[in-house]
């Protein structure tokens, strides 16, 4: 049925009870465009991001500079669409490998028996009692600075959370109806740890991780900013925003333009990760 | 004598999005002071919904219209929600449904009683802490100055309901709304209620009972309106209505009260193989917080033949569902033995025990929580095949078998009605084939029509495939409809067993007895309009 065809009332009693929020829509545009940047940059941007221009430092945004230039007279919505290669691909390659491992250990913690469960805990115990920033230094410390060590040094931090989430789960399922039915007819454990626990045990840890992207991209801006991830003047949000800050009073675009894009992707990928997970949700609520 | 409440062509429907639901069409009643008419039918009926828009509580995207819903002078058809906060429990009052989740855990039973006291400034305020350890005098808890202090948590599921009733009654109210009060009651706390809600009526209160239950109407109500599909079927004087019904869907909720029938015959019995065979079960918990420990099982023996069932009857606490676990081998005896089909059973390794858990299977009371929530019905079935090691059979053979329409395998469990979630948990277990199947608590879920539906295919299933059943089921109908013989157990203990007639027959111990008393029976019925029932029709709680 056509909307136009329903009369009033009822019209407004359909978008009152079936809101059909705009969100997820735009939200999947933006990631779509930052996609498009993280692949073919130059078709978004064509021109160098390090190209700079002694005669157009700090300008604030115009037609030819869409969000402004830099204090070395960058064009700054280049710089942006360059930069979300490194800027958003290290926070959710971090995350993705973050949350699989977490899964792992999680999922090892509860199943394999009293021993293993308190040694991958207190491992995981020890991990989140340093703090995680001290703990991503000291990887990337190790292993010296690029991106991928950005990624493994955010991904070690981000494990505790999901593998004692993922335990907990587990521990949970352990006693629910469905796991015991699969024992009474005579599964293993390993088919039932893999049919029915780590499925049902995903979700939480899965609108977790949509929240960890976001902290994992602004984690790898400040590891960036420390001069342990791409070397500059590679572009990177992260950076951009601490170097801004210094020309904020001036500039007010220099620290602004790479906050509300770092901000807007974090939104999107949390909003689409939550849309998700609703639409693929098994058992709907009520 | 002028009503209190009259009711006159009330429609409730709902707007769901894409289409609109007539949950109640045209129902019309008059309830006087200190009478009670009841409402009786079955999920979907409206019953439910017609309660609660006459507390103004019909829910989100319902639209209410009737052409007279007067409640003690007051035009109930064009309130404002603070009028309607005034009516509600100083004029009608409700109690609800689930008497073990109505209430706010971390609140103490006196705030619970004391708030509508204070919302609506019955009493002084100086006056709310004797009226509310009066009020849990009336509705007969015990030691109300203390139990004032107590939290939800504390107290039984028989106290929970109790305290609910003090509240609802709280402000005097002229009207009060027994919304399925005794559901999920052990029968014996179930008999106390339904002597205090009687009780309440004869101070003048009018009550609307809601139930699914005709032995509670047939207890309390003076005048019974039947609803299906959101219409009034039949209505009438409760003996009447009961005992000659004059609608068919009304016979037909009579004939569905489990108790009549009898299991089939079981010939030389004696002669039949042990399939499972239980000695001297103990099964001891820690209890938490405290030093002490719960016998939960205690010294109980059993044998079960090839094609019989054994009945386990007893209420809440008494260790059924721990006896199920223990002769699943979900978990570990303290003491005593099972043995499976002549073998070893209890102490088994696991390893070894997987290869055989097949030979015993279980359905539960709640067959979705039973149920991968992110499967098919299809998957779970060819899961159980899969287990099974069977190609001879699809998953629309199982569903055919037990009467489901195949085109349900692609469905998920969750939208499927009750009866058809129980077929398919049902359809699981003979997957396997079995040999032993422990039914604990199968229909207590489930309308009275629909449960005798379930207990004939177990029945079907058990004479085709020679099934032993171990039955589980507070429901003394339910356990005479099914069982040749039954347990009854008390804290843990056996404390009669025996051949089922001859036990709820002519019980010798006083706990059973007490049972059999306890239950709330339906008047007797005329013989031209329904079978001889020669059995006493017993409830489901």
């Amino acid at each position: 049925m056509a909307v136009a065809d329903l009369p009033s009332a009822e019209l407004a009693v359909l978008s009152r009870r079936r809101p059909r929020s705009a969100g997820p829509v735009l939200a999947g545009a933006f990631l779509a465009l930052l996609a498009v940047a993280m692949i073919a940059p130059e078709l978004l941007a064509p021109g160098s991001p390090d190209a700079t221009s002694t005669a157009d430092i700090l300008r604030p945004p115009s037609a030819d500079h869409l969000f402004g230039t830099d204090q070395n007279g960058r064009d700054i919505y280049r710089r942006i669409v360059y930069g979300a290669r490194d800027s958003v691909f290290v926070g959710l390659a971090a995350t993705a490998l973050a949350l699989v491992a977490g899964v792992l250990v999680g999922a090892f913690a509860a199943l394999a028996g009293r021993a293993a469960d308190s040694a991958a805990m207190r491992l995981v115990e020890v991990l989140l009692a340093v703090p995680g920033m001290v703990t991503a230094l000291l990887v990337a410390a190790a292993l010296g600075p690029g991106s991928g060590t950005v990624v493994l040094a955010i991904a070690v931090i981000g494990v505790p959370p999901y593998a004692r989430i993922v335990r907990g789960q587990i521990l949970r399922l352990r006693g629910s109806g469905f796991v015991e039915a699969a024992v009474a007819q005579g599964l293993g454990p390993v088919r039932v740890a893999w049919r029915h626990m780590i499925p049902n045990a995903l979700p939480p840890v899965l609108l977790l991780g949509t929240i960890g992207t976001g902290a994992a991209i602004g984690a790898s801006a400040a590891l960036s900013f420390l001069g342990l991830g791409p070397r500059p003047p590679d572009p990177q949000w992260g950076a951009m925003l601490q170097q801004g800050q210094d020309y904020f009073a001036v500039a007010w675009w220099t620290a602004t333009v790479p906050g509300v894009v770092l901000t807007l992707t974090v939104l999107s990928v949390t909003t689409v990760g939550q849309y998700l997970q609703r639409r693929f949700e098994g058992r709907v609520p009520g | 004598m002028s009503a209190v409440l009259t009711v006159r062509d009330l429609t409730v429907s709902f707007d769901s999005g894409r289409r609109r639901v007539d949950a109640v069409r045209g129902v019309s009643f008059a309830l006087e002071a200190g009478r009670c008419l009841a409402i009786v039918g079955e999920s979907g009926s409206g019953k439910s919904v017609t309660a609660r828009a006459l507390l103004g509580l019909a829910g989100d995207g319902s639209t209410v219209r009737a052409s007279t819903m007067e409640l003690d002078g007051t035009d109930l058809t064009r309130l404002r929600p603070r009028q309607w906060q005034r009516l509600r429990g100083r004029v009608i009052g409700l109690i609800p449904q689930a008497a073990l989740v109505a209430l706010d855990p971390l609140r103490t039973v006196g705030r619970e009683v004391a708030e509508p006291l204070r919302l609506h400034r019955t009493v002084p305020a100086s006056g709310v802490g004797d009226r509310v350890i009066g009020l849990l005098g009336a509705a007969g808890v015990p030691a109300p100055d203390v139990r004032v202090r107590q939290r939800p948590g504390e107290l039984s599921g028989g106290l929970r309901q109790r305290v609910l009733i003090a509240s609802a009654i709280a402000c005097d109210p002229r009207v009060v709304i027994a919304d399925e009060p005794t559901t999920a009651l052990d029968v014996t706390v179930q008999a106390q209620i339904l002597e205090l809600l009687a009780g309440l009526r004869r101070t003048g209160t009018a009550m609307l009972l809601i139930s699914h239950d005709l032995a509670v109407v047939a207890r309390l109500a003076d005048e019974v309106v039947v609803m299906r599909g959101g219409r009034v079927v039949e209505r009438g004087p409760t003996r009447r209505v009961l005992g000659t019904p004059e609608h068919e869907y009304t016979r037909m909720l009579l004939d569905a009260v489990p108790g009549a029938g009898r299991p089939p015959p079981l010939p030389d019995a004696a002669a039949r193989p042990v399939v499972l065979r239980a000695e001297g079960l103990v099964k001891t918990y820690r209890l938490p917080g405290r030093d002490g420990s719960l016998r939960a099982v205690d010294d109980v023996s059993l044998t079960l033949r090839a094609g019989e069932t054994l009945g386990v009857v007893g209420e809440s606490g008494s260790g059924k569902s721990t006896l199920a676990r223990l002769v699943t081998a979900m978990t570990a005896p303290d003491a005593g033995r099972v043995e499976l089909l002549g073998g070893r059973w209890h102490d088994l390794g696991e390893r070894e025990r997987r290869g055989r858990r097949r030979e015993i299977q279980t359905v539960y009371q709640d067959p979705l929580s039973s149920f991968d929530p992110r499967h098919t019905v299809g998957r779970i079935l060819r899961h159980a095949l899969e287990a099974a090691g069977d190609r001879s059979r699809t998953v629309g053979d199982l569903l055919e078998l037990v009467g489901l329409d195949p085109e349900l395998s692609r469905r998920h469990p969750s939208r499927l009605s009750g009866g058809q979630q129980q077929r398919v948990a049902i359809a699981r277990a003979v997957a396997v084939r079995p040999r032993v199947v422990v039914c604990d608590e199968p229909v207590s879920a489930l309308d009275v029509s629909v449960a005798a539906q379930v207990l004939r295919l177990l029945t079907d299933l058990q004479r085709e495939h020679g099934l032993a059943y171990l039955f589980i089921s507070h429901h003394l109908g339910v356990i005479r409809e099914m069982s040749h013989r039954v347990l009854v157990m008390k804290d843990g203990r056996v404390v009669e067993s025996g051949a089922t007639d001859e036990v709820l027959d002519a019980p010798r111990h006083p706990y059973t007895a007490s049972l059999l008393a306890s239950l709330p029976a339906l008047p007797p019925r005329e013989p031209s309009t329904g079978g001889v029932r020669s059995a006493q029709p017993l409830s489901t709680s």
